[in-house]
């Protein structure tokens, strides 16, 4: 009697098309040569800026801000319009956009690592003159401040630039929407400087993906805090990546998806609002300012 | 004058439109506030998008067929140059407003606000060798340079980009920085356009391909 052995074909596990779309996003990011310029001086500027003496302690997290979550902005904005080139191709395949958009989307990963890790090595390396040089922030609301000025930038500018890539297809809108959110900042941060207690400044302050909490002056002798509650103001932060996701998700989206996503935008924005309320309404209710070796006074 | 208009039609109008306008806005709102708030700094912002502006002026979609055409390079950048005019017009506006509303001399704005916009049509030009639209890879160097740069402090306490009302701030005057950029992009504008590269380039690619093909069909 002879006995058949008749080995089963071997299954192929199907990978889940989102993954594979995440590698391939993934791939292209790092291999993008401006992404990897944009991390080299992020780090480069993270060490200049810490082998010095630091007298205000928001200073060093504009960096990563601007370049990860600024520049990660038009990198992914450019990122998204190039399979506009390749849409023809792109468009007979069964993956459906909003699965290509999610896969862009989770690709926003590897900018908030790096973004984790400037943060790690701020806290690690730098010398700042003392606990006065964070203003009168302490615990919960100092890593508040650390975390929505380094880390959560890095995270929201890549999804408003997937947002914005799928909606234009026009190159030059990431950067002008990057220069015109930087111009905001920059100009609000300096009316902060001069009208520290105004109310319509400080709901324009907060009325932006990114802000400072703490000024100082030219020779580093105080520190200023000013209004606003970090807490409150990251929250608001999440809510607006929460958004840029929804805005991404979108483009081209069958009606079911589109009519969920609606409806998570009748949650999303009101959540936001009320966000932004506290952020304004929460924290100092006037600005203070720390001298080192004196008490902190009101400004 | 006709074959002026011919040449500039294909320069990236809508982006270079879109930028100068949002230069203005962001100029405008940095100037307007600056006597308030004691410095200019969005004003880099502003540099930013002027500079990014001048980066689509060489904007070629069609250069297969426009780089194989007899124009010289020198007649094709200097046509090009006019559509820098929306950005130098919005810099001398700017330049006039701050005589008004801020402290900051007009001169100095001036040649800032000019450097910025030669800056981003000279790395165009550069780029445009190899690129047959050049603005958006011009665009990123540019914020890189302009607004970027200055946050690292040891550039920052060197170098000013902007110019501020301390006459004796330490460091290279925004007039000097921008004289020396200006100067550089003079020069690397000649060269590039006393070699015809990309007619070369165009050229090489297109014989090889032609004899490819005949050489196909042939056999």
């Amino acid at each position: 009697m002879t006995t058949a052995t008749v080995t089963a074909p071997r299954t192929v596990r199907s990978r889940n098309p989102l993954w594979t779309l995440t590698g391939y996003e993934i791939r292209r990011l790092v291999r993008n040569p401006l992404f990897l310029v944009v991390v080299g001086f992020n780090a480069y500027a993270i060490y200049d800026t810490t082998s010095r003496v630091i007298f205000e302690a928001d200073e060093l997290g504009s960096i990563p801000a601007w370049l990860l979550g600024g520049m990660g902005m038009i990198i992914f904005c450019w990122l998204t319009q190039s399979t506009w080139r390749s849409a023809e191709a792109l468009d007979v395949t069964p993956t459906a956009m909003p699965v290509r958009t999610t896969a862009l989307c989770l690709t926003a990963v590897v900018p908030f690592g790096c973004a984790v890790l400037s943060l790690v090595a701020i806290l690690v390396v730098r010398a700042p003159q003392g606990s006065w040089t964070y203003g009168v922030f302490d615990g919960a609301d100092r890593a508040a401040v650390q975390v929505s000025q380094i880390v959560l930038p890095a995270l929201g500018g890549p999804l408003l630039g997937v947002a914005i890539g799928r909606w234009t297809r026009q190159v030059w809108v990431g950067p002008a929407a990057e220069l015109l959110i930087a111009g905001w900042v920059l100009l609000v941060e300096g009316l902060a400087f001069s009208y520290p207690d105004s109310q319509p400044v400080l709901l324009m302050r907060l009325f932006a993906p990114f802000a400072l909490f703490t000024g100082s002056g030219d020779r580093g002798d105080f520190v200023e805090t000013w209004r606003g509650s970090p807490a409150a103001f990251l929250a608001w932060q999440i809510c607006l990546c929460a958004l840029a996701v929804v805005a991404a998700l979108l483009y081209q989206a069958d009606p079911l998806l589109r009519r969920r996503l609606i409806h998570a935008l009748f949650v999303l924005v009101p959540l936001t609002a009320g966000c932004y309320a506290l952020a304004v309404t929460g924290g100092l209710q006037h600005a203070v300012t720390v001298v080192p070796g004196f008490a902190p006074r009101p400004s | 004058m006709r074959a002026i208009a011919v040449l500039i039609r294909a320069a990236g109008w809508p982006a270079i439109i879109g930028l100068t306008l949002c230069a203005a806005l962001v100029g405008g709102c940095a100037l307007t506030f600056a006597g308030a708030v004691g410095t200019a700094a969005p004003l880099d912002a502003a540099l930013a998008l002027l500079a990014a502006a001048g980066g689509f002026a060489l904007e070629e979609p069609a250069a297969a067929v426009v780089d194989l055409t007899p124009t010289r390079s020198v007649q094709l950048t200097a046509a090009r140059a006019v559509a820098l005019l929306p950005p130098l017009l919005t810099g001398c506006a700017l330049a006039l407003f701050a005589t008004r509303s801020s402290g900051l001399p007009a001169l100095d704005l001036s040649v800032t606000l000019l450097g910025s916009s030669i800056l981003g049509f000279t790395l165009a030009d550069v780029a445009r060798q190899r690129v047959d639209e050049p603005g958006a890879v011009v665009a990123v160097p540019v914020i890189l340079l302009v607004v970027v740069t200055p946050m690292i402090g040891a550039v920052a306490r060197h170098v000013h980009t902007v110019p501020t009302t301390d006459p004796g701030a330490p460091g290279l005057s925004s007039n000097a920085t921008w004289a020396f950029v200006m100067a550089a992009c003079l020069l690397a504008i000649v060269v590039t356009a006393s070699n015809d590269r990309r007619y070369r380039r165009r050229l090489v690619h297109t014989t090889a391909g032609c004899a490819m093909h005949v050489h196909q069909n042939y056999h």
